[in-house]
């Protein structure tokens, strides 16, 4: 019998959607008899009590606070509850929240502590965790001999949200008195994308050095247009100026989070383009080398020149 | 240092410090002799030796001494990679490889018509198939394989490029509609089935006869005005079309009209009428037209569609007073398209002076003729991507240069090892580098200025 903390995390009241994926990646290890307690942290934690009532949730723990998130008070509430409660395993959003709280508490606790997690299992009853090493370059399984207690960041958009209905107990527990050294100033929102949403996509077409020139580009542009698709790109097409850097995907780009279809064409799949768009159920590649390596994550796969599938695909739409 | 003094350290020193990354971007400015030192620190282990063989930056003399005697792994990689040279396909090839490394050697683009003639009469269809797809495969291989009857070989056929006109009458004769549509494409396709190919029902092949760039001018007029609009898009497309060809009235399909507004020469009351026109990709496609006049230009400046004037500010014929204008236009792409201009004139760039959008900083970044004060802020940008915008900037001045080489990210500095203006000490500096790719790029422009000789990077 263990028992599981998720600790959540809200925006100015709004419940953060990566807390479901955390959850998600913890129902994911819980066996006959373990609890999975998701904490909250919160100026009103029971309007947010209903979105994590989900399948597997036995217990919510409620801690009334200010709404700005404060990382001295999280690590605080983890010491009492590790004390407490001695949880095998605490989850959270991998993200600028838990970077300024999730280390300095595993060191602080001794906590197993592994960060931007993919996958999690059970190994003769030990948890494994999956991340990736070398600049996303291998996957890397960890686990954790002699830690009692285990602290894992999860990767946003790898775990499919946690859902189905639940009826956990609410827990109040009081905010513990911490040290604060930070101050909330205020928000700013996100530079400005220019109404482009490579993150939110369903469906992106994206071009690479393949295209060869600035004046290729309005043409891919207007065939996105025409199939409904974002156009995305890699990094050398952004770099040049020619696209907006918010089209780029990538590992110093952007996501593509919600994908279900991700044409590239003239892209040779670089581990670090490969980061934003690896995970997308249907990649289709069309590219004039035979041995492009994007081929081998690619579902359907085109050798061809990029321009004449193109001008066949403007025929279509 | 003298010269010849300062190349054989470098040598010496990437010898010693035994980094294969290091020696391989120095290897391709080396001298025999040097190449001779560098090349047991590049292939020390098998594991190098595959590394090396699959790298499709790897000097093809290093892959030509790898293919000899390579082991089955290697010459598994080197017929894989483009870089591979001509001879050594051909001592691979002499080798008598298994079907998957001739299939390999046969779709490789350095496959000669030596290579390739023989590779034709390979037992295995899987190779001749191939063959038929590679574009240099010569029309007399071409013509042997399409006797073949077989419907791939037929379809790589019709489309090779060194088909002749026999070949290409063998196959249309051959009566599937999608050989024949390739062979209707042609430029060398013989006049007689052009004709038939421009009367055919088939829509698909009167489209791909309307894409022959052998096309008359009375076949082409009959085809701008075919019923379907996908034929008159292709014919529109044809680069043997000139715009003065083209219905001044317009077209009634917007797409065929996107495509009129990307041709040169149009008529000026044509090119009037698509500037007006209801559909906002052909706006966006002629205010790119270079032969765009003046107040049409000036019109488009307006046009309440940012990618309208975002294409204006793009257009190599924009007058320096409307770049000015669009200097300060409310939509940072449209700005960006001004900031990435080497022409802008001084106004325009001075405007752009503490613009905040990370796509105007990038661009500025890039361009030669923005101040060096401006570009030692964009260094210092807090968003890697702004500051790596100006290691591409060829006319950065060193002490610029210099805050780069400092630059937590790697990409960047990898970048800036590269660039002609940065110091030679701060070149050798990222020798040392822990990126092997930063590494890489300063081995490969040292070698250039110290090996070579070369004027332009030894500064
Ligand atoms: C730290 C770091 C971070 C990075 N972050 C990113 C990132 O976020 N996103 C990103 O994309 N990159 C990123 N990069 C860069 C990355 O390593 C590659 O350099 C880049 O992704 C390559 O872009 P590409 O595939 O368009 O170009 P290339 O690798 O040059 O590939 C072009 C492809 O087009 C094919 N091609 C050419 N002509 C045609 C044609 N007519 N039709 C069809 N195919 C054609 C070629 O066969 C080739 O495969 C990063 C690099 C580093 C070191």
């Amino acid at each position: 019998m263990a028992e599981l903390l998720v600790i959540a995390g809200q925006r100015e009241g709004e419940l953060r959607p990566s807390s479901l994926e955390a959850i998600a990646a913890a129902r994911g290890v819980k066996q006959a008899g373990d609890t999975l307690a998701v904490v909250l942290i919160a100026a009103d934690p029971q309007a947010l009590v209903g979105a994590l009532s989900v399948e597997g949730v036995d217990e919510v723990i409620a801690i009334k606070a200010s709404d700005d998130f404060q990382p001295d008070l999280t690590e605080a509430v983890i010491t009492a509850l590790v004390a407490a409660r001695k949880p095998a395993l605490i989850a959270t959003a991998h993200g600028v929240d838990a970077w300024s709280f999730a280390p300095a508490a595993a060191v602080k606790l001794g906590c197993g502590l592994a960060t931007d997690v993919q996958a999690l299992r059970l190994e003769d009853g030990a948890l494994v965790a999956t991340r990736a090493g070398y600049a996303e370059k291998v996957l890397v399984d960890l686990d954790f001999p002699g830690k009692a207690t285990v602290l894992l960041t999860i990767r946003t958009n790898v775990f499919e949200p946690a859902a189905g209905s639940g009826a956990p107990k609410v827990t109040a527990m009081a905010a513990p008195a911490a040290d604060i050294a930070t101050t909330h100033e205020g928000w700013k929102p996100p530079a400005d994308a220019g109404g482009i949403d490579i993150p939110g996509s369903e469906f992106i077409l994206s071009i690479g050095r393949g295209v060869g020139d600035e004046s290729n580009v309005e043409q891919f542009l207007e065939l996105a247009g025409g199939m409904g698709a974002t156009l995305g790109c890699s990094r050398p097409i952004a770099d040049n100026g020619w696209l907006p850097k918010a089209r780029q995907v990538g590992q110093s780009g952007q996501l593509a989070a919600n994908c279900k279809l991700y044409i590239a064409m003239g892209v040779s799949r670089s581990v670090q383009h490969q980061w934003g768009m690896k995970h997308v159920e249907n990649i289709v590649a069309v590219n004039t080398d035979p041995e492009a390596s994007i081929f081998s994550i690619a579902r359907y796969g085109i050798v061809g020149d990029m321009f004449e599938i193109a001008e066949e695909l403007q025929n279509h739409f | 240092m003298e010269p010849e003094t300062a190349a054989s350290a470098l040598i010496d020193r990437l010898v010693k410090a035994g980094d294969p990354y290091a020696a391989l971007g120095a290897y391709a400015h080396a001298g025999a002799m040097a190449r001779s030192e560098l090349e047991p620190v590049i292939l020390a282990t098998p594991r190098l030796r595959l590394i090396v063989a699959s790298a499709p930056y790897a000097p093809p003399d290093l892959l030509d001494r790898l293919s000899r005697g390579a082991s089955a792994p290697l010459a598994l990689r080197l017929v894989k990679n483009p870089a591979t040279p001509t001879t050594a396909l051909g001592r691979l090839l002499r080798g008598g490889p298994d079907d998957r490394l001739r299939r390999y050697i046969a779709a490789h683009p350095q496959a000669d018509a030596a290579i390739l003639s023989r590779l034709a009469k390979d037992g295995s269809v899987e190779v001749r198939r191939t063959v038929s797809g590679n574009a240099h495969a010569p029309a007399a291989v071409i013509a042997r394989l399409a006797a073949e009857d077989d419907a791939q070989i037929a379809r790589n056929a019709a489309a090779a490029p060194q088909a002749n006109a026999p070949t290409l009458r063998h196959l249309w004769n051959a009566d599937d509609v999608w050989v024949r549509a390739e062979v209707a494409a042609h430029p060398n396709c013989p006049p007689d089935i052009l004709a038939e190919a421009e009367a055919a029902t088939d829509p698909l092949i009167r489209r791909k006869r309307a894409a022959n760039p052998a096309i008359a001018e009375a076949a082409l007029l009959n085809l701008l005005a075919d019923p379907d609009e996908r034929v008159r898009a292709a014919a529109v497309r044809n680069p043997a079309v000139s715009g003065d060809c083209l219905d001044e009235a317009g077209d009634p399909s917007a797409r065929v009209r996107r495509l009129f507004a990307r041709r040169s020469r149009l008529s000026s009351s044509l090119m009037e009428r698509l500037t007006t026109d209801p559909d906002v990709w052909v706006r966006r496609w002629i205010a790119r037209n270079p032969d765009l006049p003046r107040a049409l230009l000036g019109q488009l400046a307006a046009d309440p569609e940012t990618e309208v004037r975002r294409s204006v500010a793009r257009n190599p014929a924009c007058p320096p007073d409307l770049l000015v204008a669009l200097a300060t236009d409310p939509q940072p792409w449209v700005r960006a398209g001004v900031a990435l201009r080497e022409d802008a004139p001084d106004t325009a760039i001075a405007r752009l002076t503490g613009d905040e959008d990370r796509d105007v900083l990038g661009a500025l970044g890039r361009n030669p003729r923005t101040p060096a004060a401006q570009l030692d802020v964009i260094a210092r940008h807090p968003d890697k991507d702004v500051r790596r915008s100006v290691a591409f900037n060829r006319a950065a001045p060193p002490g610029v240069l210099g805050h780069l080489a400092e630059d937590p990210y790697p990409l960047n500095r990898a970048i800036l090892a590269g660039h002609r203006g940065l110091a030679l000490p701060l070149v050798e500096r990222l020798l040392d580098d822990p990126e092997p790719q930063v590494r890489f790029a300063a081995a490969t422009r040292l070698a250039r200025a110290l090996l070579t000789h070369d004027q332009e990077w030894s500064s």
